[in-house]
């Protein structure tokens, strides 16, 4: 018999982060070992799972088991069910022993991975290494991997998620796109971000300047608020990005000049983004013998 | 002229240390008044944790000009230095808009 039952009874992602987020409200630490079981409805498919879906259970199974819980997972379909524990090897994850990264079979998946401080400077070196052995040999992707090494360091500069972060890749080939999302549940973007900068009045107007340059938490002496603009100004046509943090959504179509914000009617402990990458956007890699400002 | 080969420096460092060494080699340079060759060989990117403590600290206390007079590299793709020149065009603004902010 399971303590709770926590049904996802649709592949909206939205509704995702706001069943988490009111669960996670509710769950306290279990002082017996008790179960809670997620049911995944009919509607919720393999073809509608997304990288957003993977990182988020991945951060709110984490949190359950970290209070004490026994997770159970229930499918109505097989192939979402054989993709999860057959290919993504997601009950490995959080065995015995909590494991960081395991390769999958999928070669157009780059697998979940715990956001660890040792690991969070090669991990993106192996996914830039892993995407230009596999399918984009000679392409400049150079602007994937400083957006990965932002968005990794900003979860140990300023998240204090206390190692539940995580992050998955997937290349969709049909739609041409890299896939990105990583999740974390430390303190949001807004929330950091309100406390240093008393005129924001609420998390859009966090979100919307947390993209700025000069704008930052400054939580380490090299942070310096160039990050995330580094991020978003290199989005071109056919990316989309998008923030979810506190009470707040960021959506950038484009490029940078094209960003919307949206309140939502509850609050996620943490901060997840999702973005995706146009491949038709990647240029040849050209490299320079030498270079001087001034010749 | 002295060259450096940053992935040397970066296989043992994390970004803002390698930065912060970084910082210090074209310090010396600029007061020897020499030039600093950073040779990113199978150095893809560096992100800006890395820029901030070595060239945005070189900006701080020389200004951009002696920084772009005091470097320069051997083996960047051409999107790197576009990445670079816009760093240091942002780190010039952040930089005015302090100063009308005291």
């Amino acid at each position: 018999m399971s303590k709770f039952k926590i049904e996802f009874s649709s592949p909206v992602k939205i509704e995702w982060v706001r069943i988490v987020t009111e669960w996670r409200e509710k769950i306290t630490v279990s002082k017996k070992i008790e179960v809670i079981e997620l049911v995944f409805d009919q509607e919720v498919q393999l073809n509608n799972f997304d990288p957003l879906h993977i990182v988020l259970l991945s951060c709110f199974i984490d949190e359950i088991q970290t209070k004490g819980y026994i997770v159970r997972l229930s499918f109505t379909d097989d192939d979402l069910h054989n993709y999860l524990f057959n290919e993504i090897n997601l009950k490995t994850y959080w065995g015995k022993n909590k494991i960081d990264h395991i390769d999958s079979p999928v070669i157009s998946d780059f697998n979940i991975w715990r956001i660890t401080e040792n690991g969070k400077e090669y991990y993106s070196i192996s996914v830039l290494d892993y995407f230009k052995r596999s399918y984009f040999s000679g392409f400049d992707l150079s602007s994937l991997k400083n957006a990965l090494n932002e968005l990794y360091f900003n979860v140990f500069d300023h998240a204090e998620a206390h190692g539940n972060a995580f992050s998955f890749i997937r290349y969709d080939k049909e739609e041409g796109k890299i896939r990105v999302a990583i999740c974390d549940f430390g303190k949001g973007i807004g929330r950091t971000l309100r406390k240093r900068y008393a005129n924001f009045d609420n998390d859009c107007i966090a979100l919307e300047n947390s993209i700025k340059v000069g704008i930052s938490a400054r939580t380490q002496k090299y942070n310096k608020g160039f990050g995330l603009d580094n991020v978003t100004s290199a989005l071109k046509k056919g990316d989309v990005f998008r923030i979810v943090s506190n009470e707040a959504l960021l959506q950038i179509e484009d490029d940078s000049l094209n960003i919307k914000t949206f309140k939502i009617p509850f609050d996620f402990r943490g901060t997840l983004i999702y973005f995706d990458v146009a491949i038709e956007s990647f240029e040849k890699e050209e490299i320079l013998e030498n270079f001087s400002f001034f010749e | 002229m002295k060259t450096i080969i940053l992935k040397d420096i970066l296989s043992d460092n994390t970004f803002p240390v390698a930065g912060d060494y970084i910082y210090k080699e074209i310090n010396t340079s600029i007061n020897a008044h020499e030039k600093v060759i950073i040779d990113m060989i199978d150095v893809l990117t560096v992100p800006t944790m890395f820029l901030n403590t070595s060239f945005g600290a070189i900006i701080e206390e020389f200004g951009s000009l002696k920084l772009k007079e005091s470097i320069g590299f051997k083996n960047i793709t051409k999107s790197q230095v576009e990445r670079i020149q816009k760093y240091i065009l942002d780190y010039n603004q952040v930089i005015e808009n302090n100063k009308k902010n005291i």
